[in-house]
């Protein structure tokens, strides 16, 4: 009888401890629901929605100007590429460039040139020098550019990657 | 025997008692600190996300008044769209500084998906030697604004053909604005 009450009273005192630590528990995460409520509401407050606006356009334009930069076409860069295949005595009397954005990235540059050669001899080195040069391909003369031995009016178009 | 059978119904009576306050109060107390419990985890959490957001906002307004020198810079990169002088200024300028002969033609605007910004286009025939026109189209790559070039045509004035003399450049670039 009296181990019954015992244990009897240790289950209605564990029962209470439990009741005290949920009511706690609920407790806390009431007060933590209001804490999360102010801090939203702060959160929205027009200043902050301002600063927040403007973070994200301070990092957006971070961003766009980065990816400019990197993406940037030198056309520069590719004349002085140019101006290293010509053998001497040759030259250009009209060059053409159009930079064009590739999808998967980067840029794709389409050249037409024409000029004189004195023979055809240095035109032919010109064709190798090209050809041997990485950055450019698909390097195509049209026969008649190779019909005349001296004195050549030539035309030719290349791409670059 | 009355004792007996009294002892074993007290015995019923307190092992369904224990029974009842196991089944009734304790295993739903313990589901509900449970659930509050997570309720409690994920509303502290949902705190201390708010409150990284509140410090890193509170960090970047300080920081921003700083950023102003930064800011004006960045704004400094984009042509005025509806008056762009202070731009075409600069074309002058820098095809004086080249001593290259300049002329820009009417420019058009717009904006497509694939630009981040707003742009104008303008149109430039330039008269010099190739290392001025060289020269020219360095300082507008390496210009404060936000030049992209579209195309180039390099072709020679005169009728002449000699690898000296001047040649005509003309092409067409996109400024950015705003």
């Amino acid at each position: 009888m009296i181990l019954g009450i015992l244990v009897l009273f240790f289950f209605i005192c564990l029962s209470l401890i439990l009741l005290s630590v949920k009511i706690f528990v609920s407790g806390e995460t009431e007060a933590q629901k209001i804490l999360v409520e102010q801090k939203e509401k702060e959160l929205l407050a027009p200043q902050m929605q301002a600063l927040q606006q403007n973070l994200t356009n301070f990092n957006q334009t971070l961003f766009q100007l980065e990816s400019f930069y990197q993406n940037q076409f030198k056309i520069t860069k590719t004349l002085e590429q140019i101006s290293t295949v010509f053998p001497s005595e040759i030259y250009l009397t009209n060059l053409s460039v159009s930079p064009q954005i590739k999808e998967e990235g980067g840029w794709q540059t389409s050249y037409n040139i024409s000029g004189f050669s004195p023979d055809r001899d240095k035109l032919l080195k010109l064709k190798e020098n090209l050809d041997k040069q990485g950055s450019f391909q698909e390097v195509y003369f049209p026969p008649v550019s190779w019909m005349k031995i001296a004195n050549i009016n030539f035309t030719a178009t290349f791409k670059s990657k | 025997m009355k004792i007996e059978k009294k002892t074993n119904i007290s015995i019923i009576i307190f092992l369904s008692l224990i029974i009842f306050i196991i089944v009734f109060v304790i295993c739903p107390l313990i589901g509900e600190i449970k659930k509050s419990s997570q309720g409690l985890i994920s509303e502290k959490n949902k705190l201390s996300v708010l409150e990284e957001q509140i410090n890193s906002l509170g960090r970047f307004k300080i920081l921003y008044k700083n950023l102003e020198e930064i800011l004006e810079k960045i704004d400094g990169l984009f042509v005025n769209k509806e008056v762009p002088v202070d731009f075409i200024g600069f074309l002058e300028r820098t095809a004086d500084k080249s001593s290259v002969d300049i002329e820009v033609s009417p420019l058009s605007g717009g904006q497509t998906d694939t630009d981040p910004w707003p742009f104008l286009v303008f149109q430039i025939t330039v008269d010099g030697s190739f290392l001025q026109i060289l020269s020219f189209l360095e300082k507008m790559e390496n210009s404060p604004y936000l030049v992209e070039i579209q195309n180039l045509t390099i072709s020679q004035t005169s009728g002449e053909k000699t690898p000296s003399g001047n040649v005509k450049a003309s092409f067409s670039f996109k400024v950015f604005a705003k």
